[in-house]
Protein backbone atom coordinates (compact mmCIF):
# COMPACT_ATOMS: atom_id res chain seq x y z
CA UNK A 1 0.00 0.00 0.00
CA UNK A 2 3.05 2.42 0.99
CA UNK A 3 4.40 1.57 -2.73
CA UNK A 4 1.38 2.43 -4.51
CA UNK A 5 0.95 6.34 -2.44
CA UNK A 6 4.43 6.52 -3.38
CA UNK A 7 3.78 6.15 -6.67
CA UNK A 8 0.32 8.08 -6.93
CA UNK A 9 2.86 10.54 -5.69
CA UNK A 10 5.15 10.71 -8.84
CA UNK A 11 2.33 10.46 -10.70
CA UNK A 12 0.99 13.54 -9.46
CA UNK A 13 3.97 15.13 -9.77
CA UNK A 14 4.72 14.26 -13.60
CA UNK A 15 0.96 15.63 -14.50
CA UNK A 16 2.17 18.48 -12.29
CA UNK A 17 5.11 19.26 -14.14
CA UNK A 18 4.00 18.70 -17.56
CA UNK A 19 0.86 21.31 -17.40
CA UNK A 20 4.40 23.68 -16.87
CA UNK A 21 5.75 22.66 -20.41
CA UNK A 22 2.59 22.29 -21.92
CA UNK A 23 1.98 25.80 -21.25
CA UNK A 24 5.45 27.00 -22.72
CA UNK A 25 5.18 25.25 -25.39
CA UNK A 26 1.56 25.70 -26.69
CA UNK A 27 2.71 29.41 -27.03
CA UNK A 28 3.94 28.55 -30.78
CA UNK A 29 2.42 25.06 -32.04
CA UNK A 30 -0.98 23.88 -32.30
CA UNK A 31 -2.81 22.06 -29.06
CA UNK A 32 -3.06 18.64 -31.89
CA UNK A 33 0.52 19.31 -32.53
CA UNK A 34 2.18 19.21 -29.42
CA UNK A 35 -0.84 16.28 -27.91
CA UNK A 36 0.46 14.32 -30.57
CA UNK A 37 4.35 14.84 -29.96
CA UNK A 38 3.74 14.39 -26.26
CA UNK A 39 1.89 11.40 -26.82
CA UNK A 40 4.68 10.03 -29.15
CA UNK A 41 7.34 10.84 -26.86
CA UNK A 42 5.31 9.05 -24.15
CA UNK A 43 4.56 5.83 -25.89
CA UNK A 44 8.30 5.71 -26.90
CA UNK A 45 9.92 5.91 -23.61
CA UNK A 46 7.33 3.89 -21.19
CA UNK A 47 7.38 1.26 -24.90
CA UNK A 48 11.29 1.18 -24.45
CA UNK A 49 10.73 0.40 -20.28
CA UNK A 50 7.81 -1.75 -20.72
CA UNK A 51 10.01 -3.50 -23.36
CA UNK A 52 12.82 -3.81 -20.90
CA UNK A 53 10.95 -4.45 -17.92
CA UNK A 54 8.50 -7.47 -18.95
CA UNK A 55 9.97 -8.63 -23.08
CA UNK A 56 7.88 -8.56 -25.81
CA UNK A 57 5.61 -11.68 -24.33
CA UNK A 58 3.86 -9.45 -22.45
CA UNK A 59 1.87 -7.98 -25.44
CA UNK A 60 0.38 -10.80 -26.84
CA UNK A 61 -2.56 -9.54 -25.64
CA UNK A 62 -6.41 -10.75 -26.14
CA UNK A 63 -8.55 -9.22 -28.74
CA UNK A 64 -10.73 -8.40 -25.37
CA UNK A 65 -7.52 -6.57 -23.55
CA UNK A 66 -6.95 -4.65 -26.74
CA UNK A 67 -10.13 -3.67 -27.24
CA UNK A 68 -10.54 -2.41 -23.61
CA UNK A 69 -7.17 -0.40 -23.76
CA UNK A 70 -8.14 1.39 -27.10
CA UNK A 71 -11.01 2.42 -25.33
CA UNK A 72 -8.37 3.76 -22.44
CA UNK A 73 -6.45 5.27 -24.79
CA UNK A 74 -9.51 6.76 -27.06
CA UNK A 75 -11.01 8.48 -23.90
CA UNK A 76 -7.54 9.54 -21.61
CA UNK A 77 -5.15 10.48 -24.58
CA UNK A 78 -7.24 11.16 -27.35
CA UNK A 79 -10.05 12.92 -25.90
CA UNK A 80 -8.54 13.59 -22.25
CA UNK A 81 -5.18 14.87 -23.08
CA UNK A 82 -6.46 16.55 -26.25
CA UNK A 83 -9.02 18.85 -23.76
CA UNK A 84 -6.55 19.34 -21.29
CA UNK A 85 -3.78 20.86 -23.69
CA UNK A 86 -6.32 23.01 -25.38
CA UNK A 87 -7.89 24.16 -21.71
CA UNK A 88 -4.16 25.30 -20.97
CA UNK A 89 -4.01 26.97 -23.82
CA UNK A 90 -7.15 28.98 -23.42
CA UNK A 91 -7.61 29.87 -19.84
CA UNK A 92 -4.29 28.91 -18.21
CA UNK A 93 -2.32 26.20 -15.90
CA UNK A 94 -3.92 28.56 -12.69
CA UNK A 95 -7.65 28.23 -13.64
CA UNK A 96 -6.85 24.56 -15.92
CA UNK A 97 -5.43 22.13 -12.86
CA UNK A 98 -7.79 22.37 -10.78
CA UNK A 99 -10.54 21.79 -12.47
CA UNK A 100 -8.92 18.83 -13.78
CA UNK A 101 -8.34 17.97 -10.41
CA UNK A 102 -12.09 16.97 -10.25
CA UNK A 103 -11.37 13.71 -12.24
CA UNK A 104 -11.15 11.24 -9.12
CA UNK A 105 -14.57 12.87 -8.43
CA UNK A 106 -15.87 11.20 -11.86
CA UNK A 107 -14.09 7.90 -10.94
CA UNK A 108 -15.34 7.68 -7.75
CA UNK A 109 -18.55 8.51 -9.06
CA UNK A 110 -18.87 5.43 -11.58
CA UNK A 111 -17.63 3.32 -8.42
CA UNK A 112 -20.72 4.55 -7.09
CA UNK A 113 -23.52 4.25 -9.91
CA UNK A 114 -21.11 1.10 -11.88
CA UNK A 115 -19.71 -0.62 -8.49
CA UNK A 116 -23.10 -0.05 -6.27
CA UNK A 117 -21.69 1.79 -3.66
CA UNK A 118 -23.49 3.53 -1.37
CA UNK A 119 -23.43 7.59 -1.06
CA UNK A 120 -21.86 8.68 2.42
CA UNK A 121 -22.17 11.57 4.00
CA UNK A 122 -18.32 12.27 3.13
CA UNK A 123 -19.26 12.30 -0.06
CA UNK A 124 -21.81 14.80 -0.08
CA UNK A 125 -19.83 17.35 2.32
CA UNK A 126 -16.64 16.82 -0.37
CA UNK A 127 -18.88 17.11 -3.32
CA UNK A 128 -20.19 20.61 -1.81
CA UNK A 129 -16.59 21.58 -0.99
CA UNK A 130 -15.70 20.66 -4.72
CA UNK A 131 -18.40 22.70 -6.12
CA UNK A 132 -17.91 25.86 -3.92
CA UNK A 133 -13.57 25.26 -4.93
CA UNK A 134 -14.58 25.50 -8.57
CA UNK A 135 -17.06 28.38 -8.25
CA UNK A 136 -14.11 30.52 -6.58
CA UNK A 137 -11.73 29.71 -9.49
CA UNK A 138 -14.35 30.05 -12.05
CA UNK A 139 -15.57 33.73 -10.83
CA UNK A 140 -12.27 34.77 -10.28
CA UNK A 141 -11.49 38.03 -12.26
CA UNK A 142 -8.96 37.42 -15.31
CA UNK A 143 -5.50 38.59 -14.37
CA UNK A 144 -2.53 38.08 -16.86
CA UNK B 1 -29.67 28.29 -30.25
CA UNK B 2 -26.64 26.00 -30.73
CA UNK B 3 -24.46 28.37 -32.52
CA UNK B 4 -25.72 31.33 -29.78
CA UNK B 5 -24.15 29.41 -27.07
CA UNK B 6 -21.03 28.26 -29.05
CA UNK B 7 -20.15 32.09 -30.00
CA UNK B 8 -20.60 33.09 -27.01
CA UNK B 9 -17.89 30.63 -25.77
CA UNK B 10 -15.70 31.43 -28.71
CA UNK B 11 -15.72 35.17 -27.47
CA UNK B 12 -14.67 34.66 -24.07
CA UNK B 13 -11.74 31.59 -24.36
CA UNK B 14 -10.93 31.35 -20.80
CA UNK B 15 -14.48 30.34 -20.20
CA UNK B 16 -14.10 28.21 -22.96
CA UNK B 17 -11.03 26.91 -21.54
CA UNK B 18 -12.52 25.96 -18.47
CA UNK B 19 -15.44 24.28 -19.69
CA UNK B 20 -12.82 22.14 -21.68
CA UNK B 21 -11.05 21.44 -18.32
CA UNK B 22 -13.84 20.07 -17.22
CA UNK B 23 -14.54 17.77 -20.31
CA UNK B 24 -11.14 16.42 -19.89
CA UNK B 25 -11.98 15.83 -15.94
CA UNK B 26 -14.63 13.67 -17.02
CA UNK B 27 -12.32 11.93 -19.64
CA UNK B 28 -9.76 11.26 -17.52
CA UNK B 29 -11.79 10.03 -14.48
CA UNK B 30 -13.68 7.42 -16.37
CA UNK B 31 -10.39 6.06 -18.02
CA UNK B 32 -9.05 5.58 -14.34
CA UNK B 33 -11.78 3.68 -13.31
CA UNK B 34 -11.27 1.52 -16.76
CA UNK B 35 -7.66 1.22 -15.82
CA UNK B 36 -8.27 0.11 -12.47
CA UNK B 37 -10.38 -3.22 -14.34
CA UNK B 38 -7.42 -3.22 -16.55
CA UNK B 39 -4.58 -3.50 -14.84
CA UNK B 40 -6.04 -6.28 -12.36
CA UNK B 41 -7.52 -8.55 -15.34
CA UNK B 42 -5.67 -7.97 -17.78
CA UNK B 43 -2.39 -6.80 -18.88
CA UNK B 44 0.66 -5.08 -16.58
CA UNK B 45 0.40 -1.48 -15.55
CA UNK B 46 3.30 -0.34 -18.25
CA UNK B 47 1.73 -2.73 -21.26
CA UNK B 48 -1.65 -1.02 -20.98
CA UNK B 49 0.34 2.55 -20.52
CA UNK B 50 2.26 1.35 -23.55
CA UNK B 51 -0.41 0.50 -26.36
CA UNK B 52 -2.88 3.31 -24.75
CA UNK B 53 -0.61 5.71 -25.55
CA UNK B 54 -0.20 4.30 -29.02
CA UNK B 55 -3.51 4.08 -29.89
CA UNK B 56 -4.09 7.50 -28.82
CA UNK B 57 -1.51 8.84 -30.85
CA UNK B 58 -2.78 6.72 -34.02
CA UNK B 59 -5.86 8.13 -33.65
CA UNK B 60 -4.52 11.78 -32.67
CA UNK B 61 -2.68 11.39 -35.91
CA UNK B 62 -4.76 10.58 -38.29
CA UNK B 63 -7.79 13.32 -37.47
CA UNK B 64 -5.22 16.04 -37.03
CA UNK B 65 -2.14 15.63 -39.76
CA UNK B 66 -2.48 18.51 -41.41
CA UNK B 67 -2.16 20.97 -38.26
CA UNK B 68 1.43 18.67 -37.46
CA UNK B 69 2.40 19.53 -41.11
CA UNK B 70 1.84 23.20 -40.77
CA UNK B 71 3.79 23.48 -37.30
CA UNK B 72 6.80 21.74 -38.60
CA UNK B 73 8.51 25.85 -38.64
CA UNK B 74 7.63 26.02 -35.05
CA UNK B 75 10.88 27.02 -32.68
CA UNK B 76 12.80 24.63 -31.65
CA UNK B 77 11.97 25.47 -28.09
CA UNK B 78 8.38 24.40 -28.23
CA UNK B 79 9.45 21.11 -29.71
CA UNK B 80 11.79 20.63 -27.00
CA UNK B 81 8.72 21.63 -24.24
CA UNK B 82 6.49 19.31 -25.57
CA UNK B 83 8.49 16.26 -25.89
CA UNK B 84 9.58 17.41 -21.79
CA UNK B 85 5.95 17.11 -21.68
CA UNK B 86 4.97 13.72 -23.02
CA UNK B 87 7.55 12.72 -20.84
CA UNK B 88 6.50 13.96 -17.33
CA UNK B 89 2.84 13.54 -18.94
CA UNK B 90 3.40 9.82 -19.48
CA UNK B 91 5.85 9.23 -16.75
CA UNK B 92 2.58 10.06 -14.94
CA UNK B 93 0.84 7.32 -16.93
CA UNK B 94 2.67 4.91 -15.54
CA UNK B 95 3.03 5.33 -11.92
CA UNK B 96 -0.13 5.79 -12.03
CA UNK B 97 -1.38 2.23 -13.62
CA UNK B 98 1.52 1.03 -11.39
CA UNK B 99 -0.72 2.73 -8.18
CA UNK B 100 -3.80 0.90 -9.23
CA UNK B 101 -2.63 -2.30 -9.89
CA UNK B 102 -1.71 -2.22 -6.09
CA UNK B 103 -4.15 -0.58 -4.37
CA UNK B 104 -8.10 0.77 -5.38
CA UNK B 105 -9.40 3.62 -6.93
CA UNK B 106 -10.63 5.41 -3.84
CA UNK B 107 -6.95 5.33 -2.31
CA UNK B 108 -4.68 6.01 -5.34
CA UNK B 109 -7.34 8.94 -6.50
CA UNK B 110 -7.13 11.34 -3.49
CA UNK B 111 -3.22 11.46 -3.26
CA UNK B 112 -2.70 11.82 -7.36
CA UNK B 113 -5.05 14.42 -7.23
CA UNK B 114 -2.57 16.79 -5.98
CA UNK B 115 -0.93 17.77 -9.18
CA UNK B 116 -2.92 20.99 -9.32
CA UNK B 117 -1.24 22.29 -6.45
CA UNK B 118 2.25 20.78 -7.59
CA UNK B 119 0.94 23.19 -11.06
CA UNK B 120 0.12 26.14 -9.15
CA UNK B 121 3.47 26.26 -7.27
CA UNK B 122 5.63 25.31 -10.56
CA UNK B 123 3.41 28.24 -12.31
CA UNK B 124 3.91 30.32 -9.71
CA UNK B 125 7.71 30.28 -10.02
CA UNK B 126 8.40 29.48 -13.65
CA UNK B 127 5.51 31.45 -15.45
CA UNK B 128 5.13 34.64 -13.67
CA UNK B 129 4.96 36.60 -16.59
CA UNK B 130 2.26 34.64 -18.19
CA UNK B 131 -0.29 34.18 -15.33
CA UNK B 132 -1.10 35.41 -12.10
CA UNK B 133 -2.23 33.48 -9.15
CA UNK B 134 -4.48 35.26 -6.84
CA UNK B 135 -5.30 33.79 -3.18
CA UNK B 136 -8.71 33.54 -4.03
CA UNK B 137 -7.55 30.74 -7.25
CA UNK B 138 -5.30 29.25 -4.28
CA UNK B 139 -7.88 29.03 -1.98
CA UNK B 140 -10.14 27.47 -4.78
CA UNK B 141 -7.70 24.83 -5.68
CA UNK B 142 -7.14 23.99 -2.06
CA UNK B 143 -10.80 23.78 -1.93
CA UNK B 144 -10.73 21.33 -5.09
CA UNK B 145 -8.42 18.68 -3.48
CA UNK B 146 -9.68 18.83 -0.16
CA UNK B 147 -13.17 18.24 -1.34
CA UNK B 148 -11.90 15.21 -4.38
CA UNK B 149 -9.91 13.89 -0.83
CA UNK B 150 -13.21 13.80 1.37
CA UNK B 151 -15.32 11.76 -1.41
CA UNK B 152 -12.92 9.57 -2.08
CA UNK B 153 -12.25 8.52 1.51
CA UNK B 154 -16.13 8.82 2.45
CA UNK B 155 -16.60 6.14 -0.68
CA UNK B 156 -14.30 3.80 1.12
CA UNK B 157 -16.08 4.13 4.18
Amino acid sequence: MALAIVFALLAATGWGTSAIFVRLGLQNISSTTGTALSLATGTLLIGAIAFAVHGPGEFALSFTAIGWIALLGLLNYLLGRFLNFNSIRLAGVSRAAPLLAAAPLVAVTLGVLVGGETLEPLIALGTLIIVAGVVLIVTAPEQR
Amino acid sequence: MHATILGRLNSKPIALGMVLAIMAATAYGSSQFLARQIVTEHAPPLVVATVALFVGFILLTALANKNIVEDRHAPRKAFLFLVLSGIAASSGVAFNYSALSLAPVVVVAPVSSVSPLISLSLAHFFLQQLERITLRIWIGAFLVVGGVVLVTLGSAG
